[in-house]
């Protein structure tokens, strides 16, 4: 493929333009501890658009998470810093802004939903004193229309008995109540993009399946975009509507969900794809692995980083980084081989 | 001990990134890495101990270098001190420090500079023995109340409440005069008296550390409760034992001394730096000042020695001390322009 | 493999482990009572692999600890190839703790990490005297590491200097050290990144069949019960409420509740789950065991509950041939409405 054909995000389209919510471009972070520098993300280019759910799939340490939090600037700093590129929230330059200025985007514009509602909650303050903090701060009101707010909300995550509900302490709720009041909060303020990292990692999967539905019907009624993050491919297909899977802190491949489940291009996504257990394969098949263990960020391997475990690796993966690049009309890969050849 | 301290340390100072620096890239079922030659860092960790030590906590240096001198003088009193520490010299008496009398003379004109050296050999000996007997007392009680727990815990920790209702003072003023005075006598007492109160340390350690899988893993492949204590519960407290026992042996010699200032403790004419305080300098404080100031000097310096020491000794040996986490904005760095 | 399909090696009777509450000053005072099992019995033949699903707080860890009596069961018995574990004194139960050994999910927490690769897979020799001398005991441990796919020259490392796949594969040759007949596997791949996973489960498989091993697998992901399980029991609430072979239960799920825990699970496929839909019907979540409904402890999420859900504790009982469902809908005796209509509803789902 010609270096030509590299993915810039199809500028030139127009009409995509116009739905893009959010472009991240370049996305460069990094990590400096005992001297050493850890690029946790590395050139990361995508968007979002209106409406749409993005999946980030990746492994522990594939900069999926840390790519989110790039977006907010919730990286702590030092060791953590965003060295290069750009992210473009309609049209407002994030890393341009004001300490200020990203504060006041947090939780009103941008939402995050935490893996572990627990410890992101205050245990010492009732849910609706916390439910009503992000509302108050950014857009003001009196106790009495907070309250009703709080409650409204919470009737609208299925909080049964919201009007007594307000009124309790974070553990005095179970574990998928606490994620379903989280997802209050970050509704609270009507934000025009949600990113969810890990919703439901903590929950029993009857949960999981409530809260996913919950959070799809929410975002499909606002018309509001959401970066979901997470390494289930299961909930990813049924939730996802385009995916980017990552890999040592780069996309890999990128493409609408039909197509990376269908074709997969990358060897890492194929092997994700085989390695696992499903229900819809006949049972007691042999489990593919990929082979060896994930790359170690601070000492990553020439080229290509997955060639260590690629069963397809060739001389040039060793020697070349492949750039993302075009495969069809929506999806793209970062990769040298032609994976379907015989 | 120093083993498993070393270990530790090697554990704790490579921390989390470096944990996969020697790592294979290649482990499967069907091929096997070569072996890898471990980073320098993973092979001296006493080496790497002091290193940290000098590099981020220079108090601590400091205090390691106090109690290095506090232990050789004690060890080399004999040969350091110029004069023995019940030479009376009726001539010489109370004179101010000078070339032959680095400290200057006390009211029997024994040497305070050899009375002091003296003193450090006493109180490393007090120091060392009681502090060792406390440790025992402590981690014997802590581990089986903190393992066994129900009630055997009950039982143990309701007695220690007991014991601990009394103020230490009032213990050993009754123990010593049950026992009388001397240094074996301070030893024991003040041995028991902050073993008890240790095992408390322990036991909190003990409760932690058994709720680790490994714990029980190993009792899952049919360890008997000695062989868990001994091979997984006890070398996974050691940190705290051994800040224990740093912070115990300051507070032993401060004990020891005020002890003997009140005349309970060790009686003269043995060169206690409490007792030094007590008779010698209390009378004769506006005329020989020097008589107090040495031997409290030598005392401030060695528990401030010994306390700093044991500080940067727990932060080391404590990962949740180390570093902060920074604020949480993340800084940009962008191409051409500022940061902000 | 040729294993004798009527050779029971694990056979557990009315399990019960019910943990009591304590109070008041002295902690003499009982407050409450969890019945995190309550009741449960099934049989492990040798050489197969049950697996025991549910979500959290079904009691399917303490199924398995309090087979191993990590736990002091309540009540029931627990015989391991005809000896009566449960009526052990404490030192023949550690000699028998050899023949059942346990793999546990954290690969992080269950090395202890001031021991050495070769001490930590050598503890279950050294403790259980299994090796002649010393050079005997590093070859066993070396060899240990090989079959686990490990290089035998990381033996003399720490478990931090591994990542969490290769702890699992040290937790494993921990566990096959003692020789034991059987592995207690408590959610063994969970915590370990997707692409470790398969590789840790084959590995399992592989050794399973090398060592004519049988294996308890408690697991909440059901893709992976399946994939590596013979038998598979499902637990709610310290209950059993179905037990089948594999293929039945994926195949037939009978219970209500497996139901919706089937249907829960979602299929790593677009397409698949654009025409499966979705069962919205099981709402809510597991009741606290602290105060468990009465009846059929599933009936306030059933949306198929009738009075006598709510009163009686249905019997686990036989529907088809070695399938077992703890369910008023299939008992003759106790229904007024009949499996009929689930499988009605299930067709409408499907369809």
């Amino acid at each position: 493929m010609l270096a030509e054909e590299t993915h810039r995000h199809d500028h030139a389209e127009p009409e995509t333009q116009q739905e893009v919510l959010l472009r991240v471009s370049g996305l460069k972070t990094q990590f400096r501890q005992d001297g050493r520098t850890v690029t946790a993300v590395d050139g990361v280019s995508f968007d979002v658009r209106r409406g749409e759910t993005l999946a980030i799939v990746g492994e522990s340490g594939s900069g999926k998470s840390v790519t989110a939090m790039s977006i907010l600037r919730l990286i702590p700093s030092p060791p953590g810093e965003i060295v290069d590129g750009e992210v473009l929230f309609d049209g407002k330059d994030m890393l341009g802004l004001s300490d200020e200025e990203i504060r006041k985007m947090r939780g009103s514009e941008i939402a995050m939903i935490f893996q572990e509602p627990m410890t992101s909650m205050n245990p010492v303050l009732t849910i609706g004193r916390q439910l009503s903090e992000p509302i108050q701060v950014h857009r003001g009101g009196d106790r009495k229309s907070l309250l009703a707010k709080c409650v409204d909300l919470l009737r609208k995550v299925r909080i049964p008995d919201p009007e007594n509900r307000v009124k309790a302490y974070p553990h005095q709720l179970s574990g998928g109540m606490r994620q379903r009041a989280m997802i209050a909060m970050g509704l609270g303020c009507d934000p025009r993009l949600i990113i969810a990292d890990e919703p439901t990692t903590a929950l029993d999967v009857t949960v999981q399946a409530q809260i996913l539905e919950l959070l799809k019907d929410l975002t499909r009624e606002r018309g509001t975009s959401m970066i979901l993050i997470t390494h289930d491919l299961g909930v990813v297909a049924r939730y996802a509507d385009r995916i980017n899977v990552m890999y040592a802190g780069r996309i890999v491949e990128q493409g609408s969900s039909g197509d990376i489940f269908k074709h997969p291009k990358h060897p890492y996504t194929l092997g994700l794809m085989s390695s696992i257990p499903r229900l819809d394969q006949p049972s007691g098949t042999r489990l593919t692995p990929i082979t060896g263990q994930p790359p170690d960020l601070s000492n990553l391997p020439s080229g290509c980083p997955f060639h260590p475990r690629c069963r397809f690796a060739e001389d040039r993966c060793r020697a070349e980084r492949p750039p993302l690049t075009q495969v069809s009309d929506q999806h793209w890969k970062a990769c040298w081989i032609d994976v379907n050849k015989p | 001990m120093t083993a498993d301290l070393s270990e530790k340390l090697g554990r704790e100072m490579t921390g989390d990134p470096a944990r996969a620096t020697d790592e294979q890239p290649e482990t499967s079922t069907d091929t096997l890495p070569p072996p890898a030659k471990l980073p320098l860092r993973y092979r001296n960790r006493f080496v790497e101990f002091f290193y940290r030590l000098f590099t981020e906590r220079p108090l601590g240096a400091v205090g390691a270098i106090i109690c290095v001198l506090l232990l050789l003088t004690g060890i080399f009193a004999d040969f350091i001190a110029p004069h023995g520490y019940n030479a009376i010299s009726p001539l010489d008496r109370l004179k101010p420090p000078s070339a032959e009398h680095w400290f200057g003379t006390d009211h029997l004109g024994r040497d305070v500079f050899s009375r002091v050296v003296y003193g450090a050999q006493l109180s490393v000996i007090v120091a060392f023995a009681a502090t060792t007997l406390s440790i025992i007392i402590s981690v014997i009680i802590g581990l089986f109340s903190g393992y066994l727990g129900g009630r055997t815990d009950m039982t143990t920790q309701r007695v220690v409440d007991g014991w601990m209702c009394f103020p230490d003072l009032i213990i050993l003023i009754v123990a010593v005069s049950v026992l009388g005075p001397g240094t074996w006598q301070v030893i024991l007492i003040l041995g028991l008296l902050f073993g008890i109160s240790g095992s408390r340390i322990v036991r909190g350690a003990v409760l932690t550390a058994k709720e680790n899988v490994y714990v029980h893993a190993a009792r899952s492949i049919g360890a008997s409760t000695g062989w868990i204590l001994w091979r997984h519960i006890l070398p996974n407290v050691m940190p705290p034992i051994i800040v224990l026992y740093t912070t115990r042996l300051a507070a032993v010699i401060l004990a020891e001394s005020g002890l003997s200032f009140l005349g309970l403790g060790i009686p003269p004419p043995a060169p206690s730096w409490g007792g030094m305080l007590s008779i010698d300098g209390r009378s004769y404080m506006f005329l020989a000042p020097w008589l107090a100031i040495m031997p409290g000097l030598a005392l401030a310096i060695a528990v401030f020695g010994i306390n700093m020491f044991g500080d940067a000794l727990r932060d080391i040996l404590d990962p949740r001390m180390r570093g902060g986490t920074g604020r949480y904005i993340a800084r940009v760095r962008k191409p051409g322009g500022q940061t902000t | 493999m040729s294993t004798n399909h009527n050779d029971v090696l694990l056979d557990v009777q009315d399990l019960k482990v019910h943990f009591k509450l304590h109070g008041g000053l002295f902690g003499q005072k009982q407050t409450g009572t969890v019945k995190a099992v309550d009741g449960v019995s099934f049989q492990v033949r040798r050489g197969e692999t049950l697996g025991l699903v549910g979500e959290s707080g079904c009691g399917k860890s303490t199924t398995g600890l309090g087979v191993l009596r990590m736990v002091e069961p309540t009540a029931g018995k627990v015989t391991l190839d005809g000896i009566d574990i449960t009526a052990l004194n404490s030192a023949a139960l550690r000699k028998a703790r050899r023949r059942m050994q346990m793999v546990y999910q954290d690969p992080f927490g269950a090395l202890d990490p001031r021991m050495r690769v070769l001490d930590i897979i050598g503890e279950p020799l050294l403790i259980h005297k299994m090796f002649k001398d010393k050079k005997d005991y590093k070859a066993q441990v070396h060899d240990l590491l090989e079959r686990v796919g490990l290089n035998p020259n990381m033996a003399d490392r720490y478990p931090h200097q591994f990542s969490g796949g290769q702890r699992q594969r040290i937790g494993i040759a921990r566990a096959l050290a003692a020789r034991p007949e059987l592995i207690i596997c408590d959610e063994p791949v969970s915590a370990l990144d997707v692409s470790i996973q398969a590789q840790v489960i084959n590995l399992l498989e592989d050794i399973q069949e090398e060592f004519g091993l049988t294996y308890l697998f408690i697991a909440h992901d059901l893709a992976v019960v399946r994939h590596i399980c013979d038998r598979i029991m499902v637990m709610y609430l310290g209950h059993v409420v179905e037990v089948t072979d594999r293929d039945a239960l994926y195949e037939n799920p009978q219970h209500p509740y497996t139901q919706a825990l089937m249907s829960a699970i979602p299929i790593p496929d677009p397409e698949e789950e654009a025409k499966r839909g979705f069962d919205r019907s099981l709402q809510g979540e597991v009741p606290s065991p602290l105060n468990p409904p009465s009846g059929c402890p599933f009936h306030p999420r059933c949306r198929f509950a009738h009075d006598a859900c709510k009163t009686q504790k249905p019997r686990l009982m036989e529907t088809d041939t070695g399938h077992q469902v703890a369910c008023h809908l299939y008992d003759p005796a106790a229904s007024d409405i009949n499996a009929g209509d689930v499988m009605e509803d299930n067709l409408v789902r499907a369809g």
